[in-house]
């Protein structure tokens, strides 16, 4: 008995150690708010780092297992949303059980868990679908209301949709092409109760191109609701209001598997505008860039000036885009009509501040433009095919600016008429095919043909009192292009495609005046010859793409009797580097152009002065170059974005007119000068993120902008150096509360100096718009305080004024109450100036003052085909 | 007075009290991306194309191509929603199938959508029914440390989970391991986790939940059981085919 005590005396030990080395642990883990964390994971990590086991919690947040003492380093406790506790093994100590007791008590992480990149993926997905149920949306609300809202994108006036530094300029409608450079007509017309949901793709290809899938486009796609597939859908709106103001829009859209067409019409005189000229240009004008009458007869259409008595327009657009396996139509036609007229009160200064000349102006401008666009692309084969475009455009105008002048030199005082009418008519026709000889190279040709004839049956200036003197120049411009172009693209890998270019362009422009005088003749034949190389590469190492192109030219330019050939040299280079949240670009270019015909005239009227040229101006070529890098930050995530962008461009010999005098008749004289060069330097950030996601959502959107010219002007013959400085800081703030009141503020502050010679002035921006908005079930309400205080040369020229709407919505039916600037009508404030501003040009600076502004107070009823 | 302040302070206190147990009620939020490409699809593929080159090339195309998913996980109400978002497609290249979303509710069954060889269907079955097997392997992935696990109702699902992220989902029907699947292969393809976060945002869990609940509302359920012979028995036609 005593040998066998013996023995179990000592095997018990022996046996201690052993179970020394095995640990009991038990506890409870207990959260910030005192709950029980149920099915926390505990893990128990070896000394190597390495994990021995996981076990979870159970009801009330009790757990308890065992572990080998001499192996497990620690013990780490983790619930989601909660900073992890670790226990170090060698601080615990048993109590007289043996056991471990521990009580665990988690804290909640004071922000929340930052997006955490596991696997990095090398770019974003290629097809990013945007939440749509947080943003607290109403039915009514249309597609600029929705992007406004999402920090990632950034909507301008004239329809820019900016996403990642990227512009999208086509937006899809069930994955099928439906607006492309109408995205001002996609804002407006596609509203939330028809979208089912909104993505962004990132690598959109057009099925009609034969390419190398090197060109991925970032496009945005909107996705309707079945009931709006299929079947015409729309909306009609009537309003009519104080001092016979009115407002007409109709709207119906079919977008279906084979179609997508709309028809989208607006009336009105309270100055809404469905279109944007920035788009109608990148339909119209990016293959046949159009000539600066074109433009300057547009500019009237579509220049904004909320400042007019009378603004009357009328837009409309068919688009019809259908698509088969082996065709594809693309028809937009847009028809608009214009009937404005505003009053302003120009003072020009000198440099040095000395005032020259006061104008008080009434400008009226009336006109009408149709224009229709066609693209037919024909899949002739696998590996061909053919497109063909067809632009027309028409553009009739009618302007009558009266002008009461006063000299401030010798007090003499005139009234004077200017008229001009304009018709221009153009056609362009482009022809081309695309062939892939083999899988590594493709073959495209291509014909272009431009026709423009551009009347000023009228043009001239007048004494407005009594016919004492009439100065014009009435003219014809006749312009004929030629082009043939024929280029070879190879596949050697994705990281090098080589192209290779050959083209011939003959441009015939001629200038007579009316009635025809053959010596007043201007002429001007260029022949452009052309061979380019260029190379590009995609997604090297999945992240980097370039492009360089270099172009030889050479130029000959025949302009009455003088004959210059010159040799250029354009060239662009662009290299980006993309990754799923950085965006980083680096780009500059050179190209050359040659100046407008009308620079040669001797004698001409421009918008009511006098400009005197010289032949010899009508063979200047200019040169332009531009350096640019860009970075975007892009979290689509956590709603946050940055866009940092700087440009420097100068250019050299471009055509400016300079101030020469005023006649005895209070015109003004300028001559035409070639600026050796001119510089500019433009800075701009754009940041925008939702602050207080989950507890009070409000976005925030901050732009810096900075510019810096430097050129040099003509005054009375003199040169003289101008640099024009400015900053501008604007802060918006947009509560997005899911609740009734949701309030808006945009603040923007800007800042210049504009140098002339030695004199310096300085000019101070500053505007505010308060919004609050309200928005009770089928109600909503949103009522905008408006102020402006602008100081140019010391003095303030302050603006107050109100901007509001109400709308009631019923199932098909809204009714509501529009009004714009209402101040105007009840006279609470003394509002004399409107948007009073400071520029420098033509040698001399001249300060703004718009002493009216458009007004309306208007009751509409929509009504809407489909609830 | 007094009464009356008390009275309006116990109100905010309420107020605030509300504004921040919603706060509380979190939703993780997993991408995952998935690629049709495993090691018995590449074998499949070496079996059949003998030039080195055009392998590489078809392997390469199957690597680009990508299906985009997202899981969003209700920690408190024990609801899960997995759902695909886009697919990156390439020409000439089709896949054997994908899973098209998956949701389990509080009573831990799941119901799951997936497209395989051009049928549709949906399966259903119990958390408590899938039997993992958790191995000591373990590997690395992103910040995050990771155990192995198979299934052995499935033996071809090998996944990666994470115990840092003590949530019991992952792709697909991937749940009830303690810790977020990062990494999930079968015979067919390999579905990898490329970002996680979690927000408060519980109106749009909802919307999603009560969205893809009704999309599983089916006529017939297929088990898992079933799913899983169906595909064996189409990865042993395919051998056999191979072999001979």
């Amino acid at each position: 008995v005593r040998t066998l005590l013996s023995i179990i005396f000592m095997l018990g030990f022996a046996m201690a150690p052993c179970y020394a080395q095995q640990g009991i642990c038990s506890g409870t883990i207990v959260l910030s708010d005192s709950s029980n964390a149920e099915n926390a994971n505990i893990t128990l990590v070896k000394k190597d780092g390495s994990i021995e086991a996981v076990f979870r919690s159970a009801d009330k947040g009790m757990f308890m297992f065992t572990f080998e003492k001499s192996e497990i380093k620690q013990f780490t406790f983790n619930y989601i949303g909660y900073v992890p506790v670790t226990v170090l093994t060698d601080t615990l100590k048993p109590n007289r059980q043996g056991k471990i007791e521990l009580r665990i008590l988690m804290k909640e992480e004071s922000q929340d868990l930052n997006e955490v990149v596991i696997q990095g993926e090398s770019s974003e997905p290629d097809t990013v679908s945007l939440d749509l149920n947080k943003l607290h949306l109403k039915e009514t609300d249309d597609l600029g209301t929705i992007l406004k809202k999402i920090p990632n994108f950034r909507t301008e006036v004239d329809g820019s949709i900016i996403y990642k530094g990227k512009s999208i300029d086509k937006i899809l409608v069930n994955k099928r092409p439906a607006f492309e450079n109408q995205n001002s007509i996609a804002l407006k017309s596609l509203e939330k109760k028809m979208i089912e949901g909104i993505s962004v793709i990132n690598n959109y290809m057009d099925d009609f191109s034969l390419n190398f899938d090197e060109k991925e486009e970032t496009v945005l796609n909107v996705d309707t609701k079945e009931d709006y597939k299929n079947v015409v859908v729309g909306s009609v709106l009537g309003g009519y209001g104080y001092n016979k103001k009115v407002d007409f829009q109709g709207k119906s859209m079919m977008f279906s598997k084979s179609m997508n067409a709309f028809l989208v019409s607006n009336t009105n005189n309270v100055g809404k505008n469905i279109v944007q000229q920035k788009e109608l240009l990148n339909i119209f004008s990016s293959r046949q860039p159009y000539s600066n009458y074109q433009i300057n007869a547009l500019n009237e259409f579509f220049k904004a000036d909320e400042n007019r008595i009378r603004d009357f327009k009328s837009f409309s657009n068919l688009t019809v885009r259908k698509q088969g396996a082996a065709y594809r139509l693309n028809l937009t036609a847009y028809y608009f009509n214009i009937d404005n007229l505003n009053t302003s009160k120009n003072t020009f200064y000198t440099g040095d501040a000395v005032p020259i000349q006061e104008r008080n102006t009434s400008a009226a401008n009336k006109g009408e433009s149709f224009m229709v666009n066609s693209v037919f692309d024909s899949r002739l084969s696998q590996k061909s095919v053919l497109n063909y475009q067809l632009s027309i455009s028409a553009i009739n105008g009618n302007s009558q600016i009266r002008q009461t002048t006063l000299r401030n030199s010798d007090s003499s005082m005139n009234d004077i008429l200017s008229k001009k009418n304009t018709a221009i008519f153009s056609v362009f026709n482009r022809l081309g095919i695309s062939n892939k000889l083999s899988d590594k190279i493709i073959l495209s040709t291509e014909a272009l043909q431009y026709h423009e004839n551009t009347k000023f049956p009228e043009n001239n200036i007048a004494s407005s009192s009594s016919v004492s003197f009439r100065i014009g120049r009435d003219q014809v411009f006749k312009k004929n292009v030629l082009e043939g172009k024929s280029s070879l693209k190879a596949n050697i890998s994705a990281f090098f495609m080589p192209t290779f270019s050959l083209g011939v362009k003959r441009v015939q422009e001629d200038i007579d005046s009316m009635p025809a005088k053959p010596e007043l003749v201007l002429k001007r034949t260029t022949i452009d010859a052309y061979s380019s190389i260029g190379i590009l590469g995609n997604k090297i190492f999945n992240k980097i793409d370039y492009s360089f192109l270099v172009t030889a030219k050479h130029f000959e330019n025949r302009s009455g009797s003088l004959e210059r050939d010159r040799f250029l040299l354009p060239y662009e280079f662009r290299l980006a580097y993309e990754n799923r949240l950085n965006n980083i670009s680096l780009s500059f270019n050179e190209k050359q152009t040659v100046s407008a015909l009308e620079s040669g005239l001797a004698f001409n009227v421009i918008n009511g002065a006098i400009v005197y040229g010289s032949p010899s101006m009508a063979s200047t070529i200019s040169s332009n170059r531009e350096l640019k890098a860009a970075y975007a930050y892009n979290n689509l995530f956590n709603g946050i974005t940055y866009n940092l962008t700087a440009s420097y461009m100068d250019s050299e010999e471009e055509i400016k007119q300079g101030l020469a005098g005023i006649n005895d008749n209070g015109i003004l004289i300028y001559k035409l000068y070639v600026i050796p060069k001119e510089t500019t330097l433009k800075l701009n950030l754009n940041t925008s993120r939702i602050l207080m996601k989950y507890s009070f959502p409000i976005k925030a959107n901050l732009v810096l902008e900075f510019l810096d010219n430097s050129s040099s002007s003509f005054y009375q013959n003199s040169p003289v150096p101008v640099r024009n400085s400015q900053g501008q800081a604007t802060l918006g703030l947009e509560t997005l509360n899911e609740g009734i009141f949701n309030m808006e503020n945009n603040s923007s502050q800007s800042m210049g100096w504009i140098k002339t010679g030695t004199a310096a002035t300085t000019l101070k921006y500053f505007s505010n718009t308060l919004s609050g908005k309200l928005s009770v079930k089928k109600f909503d309400m949103r009522l905008a305080f408006i102020y402006q205080n602008n100081q140019v040369y010391g003095k303030r020229y302050i603006r107050r004024n109100f901007d509001g709407n109400v709308y009631y919505n019923f199932n098909k039916l809204t009714l509501g109450l529009e009004a714009k600037n209402f101040d105007d009508i009840f006279h609470l404030f003394d509002n004399g100036s409107y948007n009073t501003s400071l520029t420098s040009e033509n040698g001399i600076n001249a300060v703004l003052i718009k002493n009216s502004a458009l007004n309306y107070c208007i009751i509409i009823a929509k009504y809407n085909f489909t609830k | 007075m007094k009464t009356k302040i008390s009275m309006l302070m116990l109100f905010f206190l309420s107020f605030g009290t509300a504004m921040f147990a919603q706060k509380g009620n979190r939703i993780l939020t997993v991408s995952y991306t998935m690629t049709p490409q495993s090691p018995k699809v590449l074998a499949m593929l070496k079996s059949q194309i003998a030039n080195p080159e055009q392998l590489a090339q078809v392997s390469s195309m199957l690597s680009d191509y990508k299906f985009y998913y997202t899981l969003f996980v209700d920690i408190k109400g024990k609801k899960s929603v997995f759902a695909l978002d886009s697919v990156h497609k390439i020409n000439k290249v089709s896949v054997f199938g994908n899973l098209k979303f998956s949701v389990k509710n509080e009573t831990d069954s799941f119901y799951t959508a997936e497209k395989f060889i051009n049928s549709e269907y949906v399966f259903s079955g119990k958390k408590q029914e899938l039997e993992w097997q958790v191995s000591k392997e373990q590997a690395t992935l992103g910040k995050f440390k990771c155990l192995k696990a198979t299934l052995k109702n499935s033996p071809d699902v090998v996944v990666w989970f994470a115990p840092e992220l003590p949530v019991s989902s992952g792709p697909g029907y991937s749940y009830g391991l303690p810790g977020l699947v990062i990494k999930a292969q079968t015979n067919f393809d390999e579905t990898v986790a490329s970002k996680v976060a979690y927000s408060a945002d519980i109106d749009n869990f909802n919307t999603l939940y009560k969205k893809y609940s009704d999309l599983a509302k089916a006529k017939k359920y297929l088990s898992l059981d079933e799913v899983v012979k169906s595909k064996n028995n189409f990865v042993k036609q395919i051998d056999s085919k191979l072999k001979k």
